[in-house]
């Protein structure tokens, strides 16, 4: 999977919890969730756990601490699949 | 008391500020703890309902390894009730890592150096919430150790006051759960306090309130892995909030 294919996938899960439209409409990899997106940080966790259930992998809490920003959820989970 | 340590792992430097917390807190806690008390009890005419008996049962429990405290959150003062419920002046001068580490919002505390101060010698380790994960988990860290050292810790796991009046489970603080992952054996204190006259949140608990206190302790488990696991744990505590709420409603119908 690319991470073109990656980080459509990972905007299809982080959508529903999206407070700043705008900022989504513009989104880059170094879009922030809980900053620029102002993602609630609760949420942030569901979102997580959706990556686990679309990507069929296992996410340990320090690598969830990894995730801030777009970017880093597509790295991360880049890095997951390729291992 | 057996408690694991992670010595060489967890960072001295870390080690050391909160031995120092914990060293400033005991000493100025002579002139904080008395007052605390007779605050509570004559300016403010707080009533607890008998706690010998879960002050007895939290005594016990700490002995047989480490004890977080998980308690509904209502009132701004809600840390003041729970150390108030579990324990007298003179028992926790003399067993002070039994007065319990607290995680408050930084935001609440961060304007006045008086209430940063004072947030110290409480024994406070405040965290801003939706902030650089990395910076949370450095406070979790802190709090794991502390818990394997045998020091309690208290923790709302609403992430925050309730809203609602009751007990919230939309915005959970998932990290309850973490720390009982890095905590073998961790038993869990789960407390439900409320006053008579608390029909919703509020900063502070009404004057001349009675308040009840309910209590059960647990031992979450989960088959779960990684972050899964954290969320589950929290579930079955935020879970058994909701029984004892429960039970302190149909008391009173």
């Amino acid at each position: 999977m690319t991470n073109e294919q990656i980080q459509s996938k990972v905007l299809d899960i982080i959508q529903p919890y999206v407070k700043n439209e705008e900022a989504f409409a513009n989104v880059t990899s170094e879009t922030t969730m809980l900053g620029d997106l102002q993602i609630n940080s609760a949420r942030l966790v569901d979102i997580i756990l959706g990556f686990e259930d679309v990507f069929d992998i296992e996410i340990e809490d320090d690598d969830a601490d990894k995730v801030n920003s777009v970017g880093d959820a597509v790295k991360l989970l880049s890095e997951k699949l390729a291992a | 008391m057996p408690v694991q340590t992670t010595e060489n792992v967890f960072p001295h430097a870390h080690l050391r500020q909160l031995r120092l917390q914990q060293c400033c807190s005991w000493l100025s806690s002579i002139v904080w703890l008395p007052l605390l008390t007779l605050i509570a009890k004559y300016g403010l005419g707080w009533k607890l309902d008998d706690v010998s008996q879960l002050r007895s049962d939290f005594q016990a429990l700490r002995k047989h390894g480490p004890v977080m405290i998980c308690a509904n959150h209502l009132t701004m003062l809600d840390s003041a009730l729970v150390a108030l419920a579990l324990g007298s002046t003179s028992w926790y001068w003399r067993n002070f890592s039994g007065f319990a580490w607290n995680v408050p919002e930084r935001e609440n505390f961060s304007a006045q150096r008086w209430k940063r101060w004072a947030c110290y010698m409480l024994k406070c380790l405040p965290i801003s919430r939706g902030s650089d994960r990395k910076d949370i988990a450095q406070t979790l860290n802190k709090l794991s150790e502390l818990l394997k050292r045998g020091h309690s810790v208290l923790i709302f796991p609403e992430g925050g006051r309730s809203r609602s009046g009751r007990i919230d489970h939309n915005n959970p603080a998932h990290g309850v759960g973490r720390i009982l992952g890095h905590v073998p054996n961790c038993q869990v204190l789960c407390l439900y306090i409320r006053g008579d006259r608390q029909v919703s949140w509020s900063d502070l608990p009404p004057r001349g309130d009675h308040f009840c206190v309910l209590s059960r302790t647990i031992n979450p488990q989960t088959s779960a892995r990684g972050l899964r696991a954290s969320v589950e744990l929290s579930r079955q505590i935020l879970n058994t909030l909701d029984e004892l709420e429960t039970e302190y409603f149909n008391d009173r119908q």
